[in-house]
């Protein structure tokens, strides 16, 4: 071995100064990306708002004039948020790069009640504002809109079905029935969101007259749904196509877990970073009308795909019907629980149950062994870890260390007599990023735990499924 | 955000708005009216329209009179020039005349188009044309109303309507 080779391995294992820099400007980076999403959401609002007030909205001479005003701001605000919330679902990768797909899903849902709120004052405004002038009630104007105006009668329509869409999505009520039923009322928002588009052009004064103004409304319209259909129909409907994945192992763990093997045409093509997920549908009587989010398993080689899942509620006997020879299809990747988001020289993964398979993949990686890195598995018993005989073989290939915390459960994360804290199982925490992949309410004592070591939310990465 | 971006992108937004702002407020094109009844001779000077709300551009209109034909030859149909009502909208009154040639018209003119604010201005300088262009192809009041302004396509039809009584249309 020559000297520089040396070095450079050293280097490698302290997390050396060239992989440090060039994380932190990957982070530096992706910062600037994500403010810029923001800041062009803001400025997209903004622009509606500044051609509403170049209408002469703010120029009254009746009392109404007021009500009218604030009825066209709430309606081009709400569908500015509307146009960003479609957008948000829409899984376009220069959004999920920035925000992750946990955290997209999670944003696109609270904006719902909002929205909608908005939407409910818009259309209050707007009657009241025309029905006063002429002595006419909310009801009595809302009539006169329904008969003489097809373009306010399809929107008010379009609230209507909005308002069901509302109702259908309380947590409450989408627990009651199966996610495909909720999932297509959902999909009725998109008809509800067309049938109001006339009207904002032909009685809408900020845009029927403005031809600027009308270009620009259509541009918002067009990135939004634009990006949907691209990455959320056409892009997955390719990957169908060309990779065609088929099943081609099927193994049964002693732990109760099944490793899926699929192969598929053209898999280099499809690039995927190890600890990323992919929405999976399989093609049995059961199972092809979901689509779920597993983590890979392994590292993508270009040839196959593993995922490894535990079977448990509802899909546990589905699972079972999957069989070598089983089609499948799958988008994504998603998620940002890669090498790629670290920030620090070290790492420590902190997995339990099911959630190792992210980390399974990571060790692959090379960029396991650049600077310190520990495992720490948490599982009640040895028989219940998933994949554990891979991960401290392949542990020990990276040179990380392996610590395995068995027995019941403790008053954290850790078990009743182990390690009360990260920081006393890995001395340099401050070094390192933190992932956490398991279920949720353990992964948040996980979280706390290194928060209150100090370790700052940019250098904590956990993986959240969602769909 | 970080902070000094979002100083940034505060400022650019309130400039934007700020530009909105003052487009919003500068003086709105106006209305080209007409003059009323220009060589036919109006008899019955009725009271103006609402006076007072009906923009200062307007001269003192004259409602729903006669013309007669100026001219000698006798035509098979009416020609002149014939001023519709003042007809009370929402937003201000409308009144039209019509000028009609030997029972075709051939032009309506806009005396008095509602209130002279900035968002009436320009909403019904985009629809009056519409509408006259309606009523010339159509040669008739029935016809369809100008999607964003209701109420000026119904006063100023309504006009129209008056005006092409009188004319015998």
């Amino acid at each position: 071995m020559t000297t520089t080779a040396f070095f450079a391995q050293t280097h490698a294992r302290a997390g050396g100064f060239s992989s440090r820099h060039a994380r932190r400007r990957r982070a530096k980076r992706l910062s600037l990306w994500r403010d810029s999403l923001e800041a062009t959401a803001w400025f997209a609002t903004v622009g509606a708002v500044a051609f509403f007030l170049a209408s002469g909205a703010m120029v009254w001479t009746m009392p109404v004039d007021a009500l009218n005003a604030l009825g066209r701001l709430t309606g081009i605000v709400a569908t500015v948020l509307i146009l960003i919330q479609v957008t948000l679902a829409s899984r376009a990768p220069w959004m999920e790069r920035a925000l992750g797909h946990d955290k997209a899903v999670r944003l696109h849902g609270s904006m719902g009640a909002p929205i909608f709120f908005i939407l409910v004052a818009h259309a209050a405004f707007i009657t009241v504002g025309y029905g006063a002038p002429v002595g006419r009630d909310l009801i009595a104007q809302t009539a006169f809109f329904m008969g003489h105006s097809k373009d306010i009668a399809l929107a008010i329509v379009s609230l209507a079905v909005l308002l069901f869409v509302g109702v259908t999505s309380i947590a409450a009520v989408r627990r009651r029935w199966p996610y495909e039923t909720w999932h297509a009322i959902h999909l009725a928002t998109y008809a509800a969101i067309a049938i109001a588009v006339p009207h904002q052009f032909s009685t809408g004064s900020t845009f029927a007259f403005n031809h600027w103004a009308a270009a620009y409304w259509i541009a918002l319209y067009v990135v939004a749904f634009g990006s949907m259909l691209i990455w959320r129909y056409l892009v997955p409907l390719h990957r169908a196509i060309r990779h065609r994945l088929v099943v081609i192992d099927v193994k049964h763990h002693s732990d109760g877990s099944i490793s899926l093997t699929m192969v598929g045409r053209h898999l280099d093509e499809w690039f995927a970073r190890p600890g990323q997920f992919f929405l999976w549908r399989f093609y049995t009587k059961d199972l092809w009308l979901t689509a779920h989010p597993y983590s890979l398993s392994a590292a993508p080689d270009g040839r196959s795909l593993r995922i490894t899942v535990k079977p448990l509620g509802d899909d546990s006997a589905a699972l079972r019907h999957i069989r070598p020879g089983t089609r499948a299809s799958a988008s994504g990747p998603y998620g940002r629980f890669t090498h790629h988001s670290r920030v620090r020289g070290g790492v420590v993964f902190v997995a339990a149950g099911v959630g190792i398979t992210p980390v399974r993949a990571m060790l692959e990686d090379r960029q396991a062994s650049d600077g310190a890195c520990h495992i720490i598995v948490r599982a009640r018993s040895v028989d219940e870890a998933p994949l554990i005989d891979e991960v401290s073989a392949l542990a020990q290939e990276r040179g990380a260390r392996f610590h395995f915390l068995v027995g019941p459960r403790g008053t954290g994360w850790s078990t009743l007599d182990g390690p009360p804290s990260l920081e006393s199982i890995v001395p340099d925490l401050h070094d390192c990023d933190v992932f956490v992949c398991g279920p949720e309410k353990w992964a948040d004592f996980v979280i706390a735990d290194a928060r209150s070591s100090g370790i700052p939310v940019e250098s904590i990465h956990r993986e959240e499924y969602a769909w | 955000m970080k902070q000094s971006r979002a100083v940034v992108v505060t400022a650019m937004s309130l400039g934007v708005l700020a530009a909105g702002w003052k487009a919003g407020l500068a003086p709105a094109p106006s209305l080209p009216l007409a003059e009323s009844a220009p060589g036919g001779l109006t008899s019955t000077p009725a009271p103006t329209p609402s006076s007072g709300s009906a923009s200062g551009t307007t001269t003192q209109p004259s409602t729903g009179t006669t013309a007669t034909e100026p001219a000698p030859p006798p035509p098979a149909g009416p020609t002149g020039t014939f001023v519709g009502p003042s007809v009370q909208t929402a937003y201000g009154a409308m009144q039209v005349q019509i000028v009609v040639s030997d029972g075709t018209i051939t032009a309506v003119q806009p005396l008095v188009i509602g209130y002279g604010d900035r968002t009436s201005t320009r909403i019904n300088t985009q629809a009056v044309p519409i509408l006259e262009q309606r009523v010339l192809s159509a040669q008739s009041a029935s016809v369809a109303y100008v999607s964003g302004a209701s109420y000026t396509s119904q006063g100023y039809l309504a006009s129209v309507k008056g005006a092409m009584s009188t004319a015998g249309l």
